[in-house]
């Protein structure tokens, strides 16, 4: 089936509601997949990673004067202040800490706040318009807005509606109108994104898919063929002792509690003499196919695909065993590798091609129409099952979202820089206040001294 | 979907926000930092973050030496001398967390690798590729589908935790650890010097 066909088909089964859109997994879900293997930490940064902005600088900043400060100004044993000092002066960072977060975060929430909506309801420029593909809690607080009876369950299947449609819509305005239809506010209708938004976005896109490539073929070369010469040398030199270790590694597998076969894997490892380096890569490699959280479902997919590995390595050790040099080692490797860097080689010159053809005006349509010949001529684009509609329509979300997180920043850093004179006015009104109160002592000490020396800078005038 | 903010609100959007931040987004080196957030470039957004806490600490250490400058509660002598520390602590603060935020973008992918490596390995990630296309949905899993997939992951985890240890590693370990060590000593020593300058000066004033 020709692309075209193939997006007008999925328009049409998202459409229905009965799959996402495109014949791929979407990137966001396999993402997605990939964090439940993850330890809490991983998915924490995962979590925070796109709130990153001036927020958390703000709360981090404030969390060192807050919380460090205070600390290493109290127990600073190079000051010669004394004990009473250190302590009046370090009570100032905690309070300035919470009149930063109280003061800058006061404007720079509600500020944040008010660019996603400018963002989504196309409030700005082009460049960060979004209303094409808004945010999902935008959409949930909109339907929330407009039907405050629906019950949760229709409120999630609406959003989750509109979500699609708006996806669908989006891809049948790239590849068939070579535009997005995007809507202001405060105008009424739809109206075509600015050209050089679109253009920009469709170059990246074929940039993107060279940049690809050329990442591929920098691998193969500086990684791939280097590290399977090495270990192929190792199976020439080291067959019989490769293929014994991959027995007890076999024994090894007959466990079936992946936390037991990972503790027996590591001690293994421990026994490996200096010269067997590669075999502890290998019962690495074996372990790693283990890594992060290993669900009780997950198990026999786990064990399957250690006792696969350690098959493939069994086959290699015995085809490798039977070469007698180095030289010989490095052709067969190489005679491996090569088909795969033709093909890399020859998506690169079509990439080029295209890159030429999208700079003379060529449409999404056509480039498509260009793809698909081209994969009827070489396997290795065919493999790719490029959709190209989907991929400019990725490269033009990825734009807004960090065009929006950019200027959102550089925002908030502006609001955070006109709050300063009033978090430092509040702080010094604050705090000899807050002394009083709670430390009444330290205050007086203080005020003491402060009279002591205003009497004594007298005296000596 | 109409966004319904009101007359106010509306006014506040369109000639406080929208109309200077389009104006700012339209200026080549935001456009430079944008395609920096596009690529989920940790370096520049981290820079942008530590960029913010430096101006902050500048302008906040421009305002410190004018209350210092200006306050009557100070001696007229040592006014000079309270403004003096003030920069100095300012200064300090400013260079020490430029400095490291730039030492640090150099040994922040070996950090990365070193801790959280071991999870994104070729190994680890053909595991989870494994156990993925064993859910519903994902039996037709494609390899460079999977690893366009994985990438994106590995590129937000990496860049968030490259962001999160930038600020940590400027905002509190040099400000807040390496700054008060390096500013006490040179406090006392301006003091010193200043104590002597006040003394030959009283000296030459009694001549």
């Amino acid at each position: 089936m020709l692309k075209v066909d193939a997006i007008k088909s999925a328009v049409n089964e998202a459409e229905n509601g009965k799959t996402s859109f495109g014949r791929h997994i979407s990137v966001s879900s396999i993402a997605a997949g990939i964090d439940k293997f993850m330890p809490q930490s991983i998915k924490q940064m995962q979590k925070v990673s796109d709130s990153l902005g001036e927020v958390s600088t703000t709360l981090i900043n404030a969390a060192g004067t807050g919380i460090i400060a205070p600390i290493f100004i109290k127990y600073n044993p190079l000051s010669k202040s004394d004990q009473d000092t250190k302590t009046y002066s370090a009570w100032r960072q905690p309070v300035s800490a919470v009149l930063a977060i109280v003061s800058q975060l006061g404007a720079i929430i509600p500020f944040n706040k008010a660019m996603n909506n400018g963002f989504n309801a196309g409030m700005l420029s082009d460049q960060y318009n979004m209303s094409a593909f808004q945010d999902k809690k935008y959409i949930e607080r909109q339907v929330k807005k407009n039907n405050p009876k629906l019950p949760k369950d229709q409120i999630a299947e609406k959003v989750e509606r509109i979500v699609k449609e708006q996806e669908t819509a989006l891809l049948k305005s790239i590849s068939e109108e070579n535009t997005v239809k995007i809507t202001k506010y405060g105008e009424t209708g739809t109206f075509n994104i600015d050209k050089a938004v679109f253009d920009g976005a469709v170059n990246d896109s074929v940039d993107d898919l060279i940049n690809a490539e050329k990442a591929e073929k920098a691998r193969l070369f500086n990684e791939k063929m280097p590290n399977r010469i090495r270990r192929s040398d190792f199976y020439r030199t080291h067959s019989k002792r490769t293929l014994d270790y991959m027995s007890e590694i076999e024994e090894i597998l007959k466990n079936d509690n992946v936390n037991e076969i990972r503790k027996a894997l590591k001690n293994k490892a421990k026994t490996l003499g200096k010269d067997e380096k590669e075999l502890k890569l290998i019962t690495e490699e074996i372990l790693g196919l283990s890594q992060g959280v290993v669900a009780d479902a997950d198990k026999q997919v786990v064990l399957d695909a250690m006792k696969a590995k350690v098959g493939k390595v069994k086959i290699f050790a015995e085809k490798y065993g039977k070469m007698h040099s180095l030289e010989e080692v490095q052709k067969a490797v190489e005679a491996s590798l090569n088909p795969r860097i033709a093909e890399v080689d020859s998506n690169i010159n079509f990439f080029k091609e295209l890159q030429t053809k999208v700079r003379d005006g060529a449409t999404v349509k056509e480039v498509q129409e260009l793809i698909d010949t081209q994969s009827g001529r070489s396997s290795a684009l065919r493999k790719k099952g490029i959709n190209f509609a989907e991929t400019v329509a990725d490269s033009l979300k990825r734009r807004a979202k960090g065009s929006t997180r950019c200027i959102k920043q550089i925002g908030g850093v502006g609001i955070g820089l006109l709050m300063l004179p009033i978090t430092c006015t509040l702080l010094n009104i604050i705090y000899p206040v807050f002394m009083d109160k709670f430390f009444p002592e330290l205050s007086n000490k203080k005020k003491n001294q402060a009279q002591k020396t205003e009497s004594e800078v007298k005296n000596a005038s | 979907m109409p966004l319904n903010i009101g007359k106010i609100g509306t006014f506040i959007n369109d000639k406080l926000i929208c109309k200077p931040l389009n104006a700012i987004g339209n200026l080549k080196c935001i456009e430079k930092l944008s395609k920096g957030y596009q690529s989920n470039n940790a370096k520049i957004i981290a820079g942008v973050s530590v960029g913010s806490i430096v101006l902050k600490d500048g302008l906040g250490c421009v305002m410190y030496v004018k209350q210092s400058l200006n306050n009557e509660k100070i001696p007229e002598e040592k006014r000079k001398f309270v403004a003096a520390l003030d920069l100095i602590n300012g200064i300090l603060m400013v260079g020490t967390q430029i400095g490291m935020f730039f030492l640090f973008n150099k040994c922040q992918d070996k950090l990365f690798k070193k801790y959280f490596g071991k999870y994104f390995n070729r190994s680890a990630l053909k595991g989870y590729m494994a156990r993925l296309k064993g859910k519903p949905g994902m039996e037709n899993l494609a390899g460079l589908d999977f690893h366009k997939g994985a990438d994106k992951y590995i590129g937000t985890v990496a860049s968030a935790f490259k962001q999160i240890m930038s600020l940590v590693v400027t905002s509190i370990i040099a400000k807040r650890i390496i700054v008060p060590f390096l500013s006490t000593p040179l406090a006392d020593k301006a003091k010193a010097w200043m104590d002597i300058k006040t003394d030959k000066n009283s000296v030459n004033e009694k001549k």
